[in-house]
Parts: C-alpha cells; sequence; structure tokens
C-alpha cells in the first residue's frame, strides 16, 4: 500500500513540475492547489502509518517483555528440575542403602529364629491383641508336627496372663502364678513344655 | 512558494518512504519475537510436564521411605524381640558357622556354660529338642 502511494507521490510531483515549468499563473495556481491536496493526503498517510508504527512498537515492546518473562520461568524451572532431580537421587540411595542393610539384618535374625524354631521345636508368634502365641512340636513321639500351644499377654496389671491352651493344661494355672512371682519365664516355659509331654503319655 | 509545497511533498514522500521501511523491520522483529515466544511456550510446556513426572517419582520414593521406616521402627525390632526372647528362655547360643546337618552351641547355664553337639542328620528331631529343652532350668 506504501508503494502506491509513493507512486501517486512520483505522479503528482511529475504532474506539479511539468504544470509549474510550462503554463501561466492560473495554471500555476491551480497546479498548487492540486499539490497542496496532495500534501494533505500524504500527510494523512504520514499520520496513519505512525499510528501504525505505534501500535506495531508497543506490541513488540510487549512481547519482549513477554520473552523475557518466559526465558526467567524457564530458568527458573530448569534449576528447579534439576535440584529436585538430585535430591531424589540422594534419597535413591539412602533407601536401597537402608534396604539392604535392613534386609541383611532381618535375615540374620530369621535364621537366628528358624534355628531356635527348629531345633527347639518351639515357635513364636505375635497375633492380634498384643498377644504372644507358644507353639510347640516335637512333643508327641507318634506325631511330632502335632502342636501344643498357648497365648500370653501382659494385662492391664501388667502381669503375666496365659490363655486359649490347646490341649487343655490343668497346671497351668499354677504356671502363671509362679511366673508372676518369680518372672523367671525360661522356667515358665520349660515347665510348661514338660507338662504338655506328660500329657502325651497319659 | 511552489518551492516551499514542492519540498514538503518531498519531504512526505521520504518520510512516508521511511516509514513504510521502520513498518517493514518492526514486522520482522514481531516475527521474530513471535517465534521465540512459541520455542519458549514449547520448552516451558516439556518442563511442566518434566515436575509432573518428578512428583511421581517423589510420591514413590516417599512410599519406599515408610516401608524402610516400617521395617526399622516395626519389622526388624519385632524380629530382634522374638530372637531375644529365645536366646533368654533356652541361654542358648548357636554356632552359625559350623558344618550344616550340625547342632553346634553353648548352652549358658546358672554356673557352668556347656557346649552343645549334636549330629542332626543321627538323631531324630524329638530327640534334639528334648535334649536341649533338658538343659533348661525348670527350678522356679
Amino acid at each position: 500500500m506504501v508503494e502506491d502511494e509513493l507512486a501517486l507521490f512520483d505522479k503528482s510531483i511529475n504532474e506539479f513540475w511539468n504544470k509549474f515549468k510550462s503554463t501561466d499563473t492560473s495554471c500555476q495556481m491551480a497546479g498548487l492547489r492540486d499539490t497542496y491536496k496532495d500534501s494533505i493526503k500524504a500527510f494523512a498517510e504520514i499520520s496513519r502509518q505512525n499510528k501504525l508504527i505505534q501500535e506495531k512498537k508497543d506490541n513488540l515492546l510487549k512481547l519482549i517483555a513477554e520473552v523475557k518473562g518466559k526465558k526467567q520461568e524457564l530458568e527458573v524451572l530448569t534449576a528447579n528440575i534439576q535440584d529436585l532431580k538430585e535430591e531424589y537421587s540422594r534419597k535413591k540411595e539412602t533407601i536401597s542403602t537402608a534396604n539392604k542393610a535392613n534386609a541383611e539384618r532381618l535375615k540374620r535374625l530369621q535364621k537366628s529364629a528358624d534355628l531356635y524354631k527348629d531345633r527347639l521345636g518351639l515357635e513364636i508368634r505375635k497375633i492380634y491383641g498384643e498377644k504372644l502365641q507358644f507353639i510347640f512340636t516335637n512333643i508327641d513321639p507318634k506325631n511330632p508336627e502335632s502342636p501344643f500351644m498357648f497365648s500370653l499377654h501382659l494385662n492391664e496389671a501388667r502381669d503375666y496372663e496365659v490363655s486359649d491352651s490347646a490341649p487343655h493344661l490343668e497346671g497351668l494355672a499354677e504356671f502363671q502364678e509362679n511366673v508372676r512371682k518369680t518372672n523367671n519365664f525360661s522356667a515358665f516355659l520349660a515347665n510348661v513344655r514338660k507338662a504338655f509331654t506328660a500329657t502325651v503319655y497319659n | 512558494m511552489e518551492k516551499e509545497v514542492a519540498q514538503s511533498l518531498l519531504n512526505a514522500k521520504e518520510q512516508v518512504h521511511q516509514g513504510g521501511v521502520e513498518l517493514q523491520q518492526l514486522e520482522a522483529g514481531l516475527q521474530e519475537a513471535g517465534e521465540e515466544d512459541t520455542r519458549l511456550k514449547a520448552s516451558l510446556l516439556q518442563l511442566t510436564r518434566e515436575l509432573e513426572e518428578l512428583k511421581e517419582i517423589e510420591a514413590d520414593l516417599e512410599r519406599q521411605e515408610k516401608e524402610v521406616d516400617e521395617d526399622t521402627t516395626v519389622t526388624i525390632p519385632s524380629a530382634v524381640y522374638v530372637a531375644q526372647l529365645y536366646h533368654q528362655v533356652s541361654k542358648i547360643e548357636w554356632d552359625y558357622e559350623c558344618e550344616p546337618g550340625m547342632v553346634k552351641g553353648i548352652h549358658h547355664g546358672p554356673s557352668v556354660a556347656q557346649p552343645i553337639h549334636l549330629d542332626s542328620t543321627q538323631l531324630s528331631r524329638k530327640f534334639i529338642s528334648d535334649y536341649l529343652w533338658s538343659l533348661v532350668d525348670t527350678e522356679w
């Protein structure tokens, strides 16, 4: 569009010049008037252009500011992500080390418990209600796998309390009293086992 | 006056031309900035996605940490308690390095420490259990 305008101006100027050169005063006056008209058109065009230029300048400044903002945001995000990645890497390492150590420890503890369980023929289990269950095997020579069990917990008075013996043991209440008095849990279990064994031979 | 008018027209022509050039430059600048803006938008979107993925990793790590915590505070202490209970009750300490098939250890009696050495390949399980329990004092 600007090119069109320029072409127009060229034409105007040429026309004016030709008129100016070759005609008399009245023609010159007419020529001047036309030229003034063209000038006004030209200035209108300049004004329009300037408005457009200002508009585009404003848009460009806005866009540049947005770009700057995004660049900063990008920088922050990148740094943030990097920090998180490093943190997670460290955490992963820590977790891995802890898991390894825990697994080792549990393995050793389990091995130890298994040896006791197999050799003593006694399984100790934690069950619901904060109770411990003791299961003896290798009691009945005819059925070594046959279980002889009872449960134990600490009651509200923090005393040993036995329950759920299978098979039923006559002397269990007495043993309970003794262990409450002496706190000799070792003797308690040895006596319970002896009593269970006696039930088989009777 | 004709000269002034002609000059004025020439100046106007020049100004329009300059204006046209400036508009072209601005247009090019807007184009470039626009493209950069689009690229940055895409980069930001990608990083935002990456951040979301990291959040999932964080949640997973938290879960793993909880499991480790449970092992450390519940599972292991529980296993330690049971192992210690066996040890306390039987007063027996095993030799974990002995040959397979052998039952080897020490029973820490009230006055004497007694070695244990049984061949489980030659003895029944009941015999071994009975023997080991016979070492445990029934006296209250």
